[in-house]
């Protein structure tokens, strides 16, 4: 008999049982080790498809970094690996992007172009700059996103459709300078960030949304409204000049001065978002969007200022606006009209009415030209207190935050703020993921 | 001489024409560094504290449970896609098709209380779904392990390890790991049960039943 086929010893029976044990042993640990961690694999779930919609895959290894984080008690770690993913840029920065084109602020219809590629390579960082939420309404820079296809970098409107399933938006190329529809470049005066971005008609932008109507009041308007959530009636006041109010609108209609039934035109167009002082200036005459898409027009005349009203050929009676003629031209005779400097002055009427401590502007009240406007705009506080209001609505619509603590998320996001914010709109997105109130 | 006069009409004429571009105030040349008007870096304000804000409105929706917050456009699509481990995509076949059709009737809001458009993403699920089953060789064979021309009963066990392999990619496995995981495996095991009692039915159409019910469940899970 061989030593191999002897019975075992034992010693022998022993050392087998005790290797069994330790196999089971190692076998239950390697088990427990898989078993999931519910509580954390929820929060982790929560919060990666509020932020990135559900794009990131639980396979992702982003994702078993978040449970991590989060079983570790840093669920705004967690968020912020979320939210700094390329699902973010393609999901939640890109929506709110397109919401940014009118003020009706939905997504829906909506298609890509280069004012929401702009707008998410401000959210996310692109094409070599980094993320900055300041300088979205002064930016004069262009941006292109790299085709999936070609690896070219395009503009967002050529994307097809499966382009755009598979595109990256956080991999960006940014060209210095605007140009309209012509291929002339803006003058560094008349920019205004993703406002006065469109490379064709029919783009679904906020410049076709601005300035298609006739007196580019819309333009002028949603800027305001995009930037701050106010709505016209929130900063109208009829305690103002009536100088202020544009020369088309005519000062002899029974509402001008009181409304009967309605808010008096006054209020608006003089003392609100559409008065000539409050920046109606910078776009009025300057910009155009017709069937071929968005226009500068660098020399202006009487025929094409918009400021004089939207029908071209009663221009000209409204610039000399003599009551006397028959039939009488619809105009405001005392109308200082826009300013051909493009002339502003936010403190007129806004600061007697409140409006600019309610905005918690810290920008120059007066200055010349769209690019000057909007970085001031920029420098309010509400801009990233209505940031913080629109990423609720988005991550946790039915949370609870109480007025301090919108500000206090603001306030890390806000690069004007002493302690100075991150100018990062992600951040936003991780301080309301993770606040208690979105828990 | 002649050569040199021929330069200065040259030149004047290069000078001239640069003179009638900028009257015109059109610039066709990309702008120089100074113009391009490069983003600012933002530097704090002194004393800029929070208290500088102006007041912000409070959101007070109650308490804030599972339910509130809904998939939309591109996230009903992509999260279709990973719940199918990108084995039927949106830029392919049924999927492909029927996303043209009903794109612009997902659901566009994520506040539950204003969206609409759910039933499209079932529409959508049953397309994506059909993708698996199409071919000599569908993926629901051998992905799955449903073999198409078997019966409901013998592919019993696969079906139901395919709705928990699905259902695990839409919850990052606590369908098959979490605390109601018998509870997931009984309500797949009746829906099997139920597809194989109907004495037509085929084991593709107990995959499709399968595959849409995970799907939609999973892409349209509210608050996740």
């Amino acid at each position: 008999m061989s030593k191999s086929m002897q019975p075992p010893t034992s010693r022998t029976k022993v050392a087998r049982m005790l290797a069994l044990v330790a196999m089971a042993w190692t076998l239950l640990n390697a088990f427990s080790a898989m078993a999931i961690d519910v509580p954390s694999t929820v929060m982790a779930l929560r919060l990666k498809n509020a932020i990135t919609g559900g794009l990131m895959p639980s396979s992702d290894p982003l994702f078993a970094q978040m449970v991590t984080l989060v079983a570790a008690g840093n669920v705004k770690g967690a968020a912020l690996v979320a939210a700094n993913s390329k699902y973010f840029a393609n999901y939640l920065a890109r929506r709110l992007a397109l919401q940014m084109q009118s003020p009706s602020l939905d997504a829906s219809g909506m298609t890509d172009n280069d004012a929401s590629a702009f707008l998410v390579a401000h959210f996310v960082g692109g094409g070599g700059a980094v993320a900055r939420i300041s300088t979205i309404w002064s930016e004069n820079a262009t941006y292109l996103v790299v085709s999936p296809s070609t690896g070219a970098p395009i503009h967002a409107a050529d994307l097809s459709d499966d382009d755009l399933a598979t595109v990256d938006w956080t991999q960006m190329v940014r060209v210095g300078g605007q140009q309209d529809i012509t291929g002339t470049y803006l003058p560094v005066s008349v920019v205004g960030g993703y406002t006065t971005l469109s490379d064709r008609a029919n783009d679904n932008s906020f410049a076709m949304f601005g300035a298609t109507a006739g007196t580019n009041l819309r333009m002028i308007e949603g800027i305001w409204q995009i930037a701050t959530g106010f709505a016209l009636l929130d900063v109208a006041s009829p305690a103002v000049e009536v100088e202020l109010v544009p020369r088309f609108v005519p000062v002899y209609d029974p509402n001008f001065f009181h409304g009967q039934g309605q808010t008096a035109c006054i209020a608006c167009h003089g003392g609100g978002m559409a008065s000539v002082g409050h920046g109606y200036a910078t776009v009025a005459n300057v910009f155009d969007f017709t069937e071929d898409g968005f226009t500068y027009i660098a020399n202006p005349t009487v025929r094409t200022m918009k400021s004089l009203g939207s029908d071209p050929n009663q221009r000209n009676r409204n610039l000399t606006c003599d009551l006397t003629r028959t039939p009488t031209p619809v105009c405001n005779p005392n109308s200082f009209d826009v300013d051909s400097a493009q002339s502003w002055d936010v403190a007129k009427t806004w600061s007697e009415t409140g409006v600019l401590s309610a905005m918690g502007w810290k920008g120059p009240t007066t200055g010349k030209g769209l690019q000057q406007l909007g970085y001031a705009i920029a420098q309010s506080w509400v801009v990233y207190q209505f940031f913080t209001q629109r990423v609720i609505g988005e991550l946790c619509p039915l949370g609870t935050f109480t007025s301090a603590e919108v500000s206090a998320i603001a306030a890390s996001a806000n690069p004007w703020a002493d302690p100075a914010g991150t100018d990062d709109i992600r951040t936003i997105v991780a301080g309301v993921a993770s606040s208690p109130g979105c828990l | 001489m002649k050569r040199i006069s021929n330069q200065i009409i040259a030149a004047g004429a290069v000078c001239l024409a640069a003179f009638v571009v900028g009257c015109s105030y059109h610039e066709k040349e990309i702008p120089s560094h100074g113009q391009v008007g490069v983003a600012v870096e933002p530097t704090p304000i002194s004393n800029n504290t929070v208290a500088q804000a102006g007041p912000t409105t409070a959101v007070s929706g109650g308490a804030n449970q599972n339910g509130v917050l809904v998939a939309t456009g591109s996230g009903v699509v992509a999260r279709l896609e990973n719940g199918l481990e990108k084995n039927a995509v949106s830029t392919a076949g049924n999927f492909k098709k029927s996303l043209k059709l009903v794109n612009t009737n997902l659901p566009s809001k994520a506040n539950i209380q204003n969206a609409s458009g759910f039933d499209q993403v079932q529409l959508l699920a049953y397309a994506a779904c059909s993708d698996l089953t199409t071919g000599n060789n569908p993926l629901m064979k051998t992905v799955y392990g449903v073999i198409p021309s078997a019966t409901i009963a013998s592919n019993q066990p696969a079906l139901i390890a395919a709705g928990l392999r699905m259902l695990d990619q839409h919850t990052a496995g606590l369908a098959s790991q979490g605390p109601d995981s018998a509870a997931v495996t009984t309500v797949l095991t009746n829906l099997v049960q139920a597809q194989a009692a109907v004495g037509t039915n085929t084991s593709k159409m107990a995959f499709m039943t399968v595959c849409i019910a995970v799907n939609t469940a999973g892409t349209s899970m509210l608050g996740l």
